[in-house]
């Protein structure tokens, strides 16, 4: 791949890193990534990811775009209320960075679809918003030996992790199993700061930026929680469990 | 009473606390939350057999899925 003047200009602050250079652009270029959920999360992910210029997202989501979504999910505007998610990221994606080639996925992930839908991409951010969706993109991760960017959000506090398949602790070694149902509530019973979201899913597209380029310390086996109210992030050594479910050994 | 660290911050428990009262303390329900003690995840079967030894770096990590 030979960058042309004009992707050398739209991307040049990011060339201009010793860091990152014409070889890691093109990395960026050639990388598949696919982003699961396309709500306070995956907003911020989709846009930094095809801004950076990575190649092709695949995005997946079910949903259509509803009124109480927008002070967090920033890609849709009042007049997209009602419209699919899928079909608002793919147009603004298109206008932010025609070069990249967005994949509409207009489903809820299934135990049947899950590791087709994966198949073709090297990297995988988990935006989703519940603990099925949560654990069937961890096992399947685990299986296709996909590193997997975690993300979640809880009223003022979030959490993200990366893992790296029998490299380092998954989601399922450190919660093996889904809590009752009813028992930790969702963001639409509770509440969540919207702001909240963009924090989050910008740790998730920097570390999704770092892993493909191959720089710096990503946070595998590392989770990182961060709290709004007191402004600190807590970062936790989490080691491989030897009697994980999935990647127990 | 012994020092330990939970989520980072120093705390003074009664010896031979384990994992189900530390939690019971922070008014968590042990099925919201992971528990880590000096960076090993604990199975929630151990919870009440877990004492707490002075020393011991304690996380804990809540359930959460919203996105
Ligand atoms: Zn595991």
């Amino acid at each position: 791949m030979v960058l042309n003047k004009e992707q050398l200009e739209r991307y040049s602050r990011q060339i201009i890193l010793p860091e990152v250079g014409v070889a890691g652009q093109e990395k960026l270029l050639a990388a598949k990534v696919l982003i699961v959920g396309l709500g306070g999360l995956g907003c911020p992910v989709v846009l930094y990811l095809a801004g950076g210029g990575v190649g092709t997202l695949g995005v997946v989501d079910s949903d259509l775009v509803e009124l109480s979504n927008l002070p967090r999910q920033i890609i849709y505007t009042t007049d997209d209320v009602g419209k699919d998610k899928v079909a608002v990221v793919s147009a603004q994606i298109n206008k932010l960075n025609p070069e990249v080639k967005v994949v509409p996925r207009k489903l809820r992930l299934s135990s049947d679809s899950v590791k087709e839908v994966l198949k073709s991409y090297d990297l995988v951010v988990d935006c989703s918003d519940n603990f099925p969706t949560r654990y069937l993109l961890n096992d399947a991760c685990v299986e296709a030996k996909k590193t997997l960017v975690y993300g979640a959000l809880f009223q003022f506090e979030g959490q993200v992790m990366v893992v790296s398949p029998s490299k380092s602790a998954c989601y399922r070694c450190l919660f093996p199993a889904a809590p009752p149902p009813g028992l930790v509530p969702s963001c639409q019973e509770v509440g969540v700061l919207g702001a909240l979201a963009g924090v989050i899913g910008l740790l998730q597209a920097t570390e999704t930026l770092k892993l493909i380029l191959g720089i710096g310390e990503p946070l595998i086996g590392k989770l990182i929680i961060f709290n709004a109210l007191e402004m600190n992030f807590r970062r936790v050594d989490v080691s491989r469990n030897i009697k994980c479910p999935v990647c127990g050994y | 009473m012994i020092k330990i660290k939970v989520n980072g911050e120093e705390w003074q428990v009664e010896p031979e606390t384990n994992i189900a009262n530390l939690l019971s303390r922070k008014n968590l329900s042990p099925h919201i939350c992971a528990v880590e003690v000096n960076r090993q995840i604990i199975a929630k079967e151990q919870y009440v057999a877990l004492v707490l030894q002075a020393g011991d770096e304690v996380e804990i990590i809540r359930f959460m899925a919203g996105g």
